[in-house]
């Protein structure tokens, strides 16, 4: 294993992030153990997305990150990257740019030539499926292809845990599923995920009910930590429910069962 | 594509010094070394660094339109020349005010956009307000200018390679190469900077340390040129883009291949100036501007696919 594998706990203390007034974060306490997996639900505005990018550096945050013992602050940039990866929830492109030049920009951490760059990257998309689109441009790529196309970029990057908010979302159910199918085995072989997502029964979907018993499930509310459960807990649905203000149960579908939502509440 | 840029700037850099009207015998030697080869070399380097600057502008601040012209430098160093041109004796003073007013205007803008908070458009937006307040200045300037000073004002700030020399060859060149091998030494992150600052920061890039470095280098450079040829339009925004347009999208060879092509545009835009008119010379920025603003309007209107 890589030198990061000592370092892929992930701890938070305190985490507080403000913009003007407003209080997006309000001293939370996460812990996430190597080869642990965890998805964080909550409504919109919740700070899910502002709790992944205080966890990378990218928002200023008050309260400490670490990465195994060491303070985030005192790691280099591409000891940082070696650690942690990070999928935001969408592709925004300064200008048109080939899909492989675009994953192997996640090569950046490493010192090698562009031809050694260019076969990672290449071998990479064939992780994800996607090594036929390599040439073509992203921006005319669809939805779903870019998606899995940005995902290859992560992969390429080789960090230790993964950051995704919502890395399925506005893709067909489908392409949903396998995006997930693909994360859930990237768990299996040992890398730690971090999910931001509205639908936790997405996860349900894809993982074993020995799985889901350790996969954690985190509820944000108001910028705090209001949840801590598992996925396969009896009572998730009424917690879930009250924590997203809607009416939810668990429903038997033939072989398995699935979180459902009611209606509002 | 690569390699015809490559021949095509070589051959115009070698090409050049023997393009010209017909010398009066006696005088070849001294026209041929003492006036254009320095001018060849003195275009091409500038031509470089402009070029090398735009594309790195633009990869840095997310916008096509970014060129030093839109963060301030060419602005300052504008008004420092003029400065120096209507109350400062002497040739040297102009290059010196010119350099000087670059990197007063582009350190402040610099050592803000190295501010890990600072965000890409605020830096942008400062330099356009920078480089509109200078403008301004250097309006009311001249306005209270004799007429003969005025004159020279305005012959300077159309640009030139034609007055440098040598000596003028011996400063740029160095800081031209300096210039580019910064930019190139930080080709990398300028290509991850193609999905934005954030995802750059995450795969491992030194955003703050990029920018901060890039910015510096490109006000030194730009303000050296600047200086000794005066503020020579479009060519950092124009080369860029003809370099896309000729080897495709994307940012792997963008950054060296601009500081080629643009040495290559500079000294031809030079030779036309030069030979364009018969006995009479243009301000090399007059040829530039006449190639870069049409270019310009039509990457405007462009549709988009």
């Amino acid at each position: 294993m890589a030198w990061y594998a000592a370092v892929m706990l992930l701890t938070a203390r305190q985490l507080r992030v403000r913009a003007g007034e407003r209080v997006l974060l309000d001293g939370v306490d996460l812990t996430l153990g190597a080869e642990e997996c965890a998805v964080v639900v909550g409504r919109n505005g919740a700070g899910k997305t502002t709790l992944l990018r205080a966890l990378l550096g990218l928002v200023p945050a008050e309260g400490e990150v670490a990465l195994g013992s060491i303070p985030r602050g005192s790691l280099g940039p591409r000891e940082r990257a070696a650690a942690v990866g990070w999928l935001p929830q969408s592709l925004n492109l300064a200008e048109p740019v080939r899909a492989v030049e675009l994953v192997a920009a996640g090569r950046f951490r490493f010192g090698e030539g562009r031809r050694a760059r260019h076969e990672a990257a290449v071998r990479s998309m064939a992780e994800v499926g996607v090594e036929g689109f390599a040439e073509r441009l992203v921006h005319t790529l669809s939805g779903g292809e870019r998606q899995r196309v940005a995902l290859s970029a992560l992969v390429a990057q080789e960090a230790g845990l993964w950051l995704l908010d919502e890395p399925a979302s506005h893709l067909d159910p489908g392409v949903q599923e396998r995006v997930y199918r693909f994360l859930v085995d990237q768990w299996r072989g040992g890398r730690g995920l971090l999910l931001v997502t509205h639908d936790p029964d997405l996860m349900l979907r894809v993982v074993s009910r020995e799985e889901a018993a350790k996969v954690r499930v985190l509820g944000l509310s108001e910028g705090r930590l209001a949840l801590e459960a598992r996925l396969s807990d009896e009572d998730l649905p009424e917690k879930l429910g009250e924590l997203l203000d809607v009416r939810m149960c668990w429903a038997e579908l033939g072989e398995r069962r699935a979180l459902a939502v009611l209606g509002a509440r | 594509m690569r390699l015809a840029i490559v021949l095509v700037t070589v051959a115009l850099v070698l090409g050049a010094p023997l393009i010209g009207p017909s010398m009066p015998s006696g005088a070849e030697a001294f026209i041929f070394w003492q006036l254009r080869v320095p001018r060849v070399l003195v275009a091409a380097a500038a031509g470089a660094v402009l070029s090398v600057i735009g594309a790195a502008f633009q990869a840095l601040f997310e916008n096509p339109l970014a060129t030093p012209s839109t963060t301030g430098t060419t602005a300052g160093a504008a008004l420092g020349a003029l400065i120096a041109i209507l109350f400062l004796p002497g040739q040297a003073a102009v290059m010196i005010g010119a350099f000087v007013g670059a990197l007063l205007v582009s350190l402040p803008v610099a050592a803000w956009a190295a501010r890990a908070e600072a965000r890409v458009q605020d830096v942008l937006l400062g330099g356009v307000a920078l480089t509109l307040a200078a403008g301004a200045i250097s309006s009311g300037l001249q306005m209270t200018a004799d007429a003969e000073e005025a004159l020279r004002a305005v012959r300077w700030s159309l640009g030139s390679v034609g007055q440098v020399g040598y000596a003028g060859a011996a400063v740029l060149g160095p800081i031209a190469v300096a210039v580019i091998a910064v930019v190139l030494a930080h080709s990398r992150g300028l290509q991850a900077l193609v999905a934005g600052e954030a995802r750059a920061a995450s795969q491992g890039v030194d955003v703050a340390a990029l920018r901060a470095q890039v910015l510096v280098a490109g006000s030194l450079g730009v303000g050296a040129v600047v200086a000794w040829c005066g503020p020579i339009a479009f060519v950092g925004l124009a080369v860029p883009h003809l370099v896309r347009k000729l080897v495709g999208p994307g940012r792997e060879d963008l950054f060296w291949l601009s500081a080629v092509a643009g040495a290559g545009f500079l000294v031809g835009a030079d030779v036309v100036a030069r030979v364009l008119i018969s006995g009479r010379e243009l301000p090399v920025g007059v040829v530039t501007s006449a190639i870069g603003a049409p270019l310009l309007v039509g990457l405007v209107l462009r549709p988009r696919r």
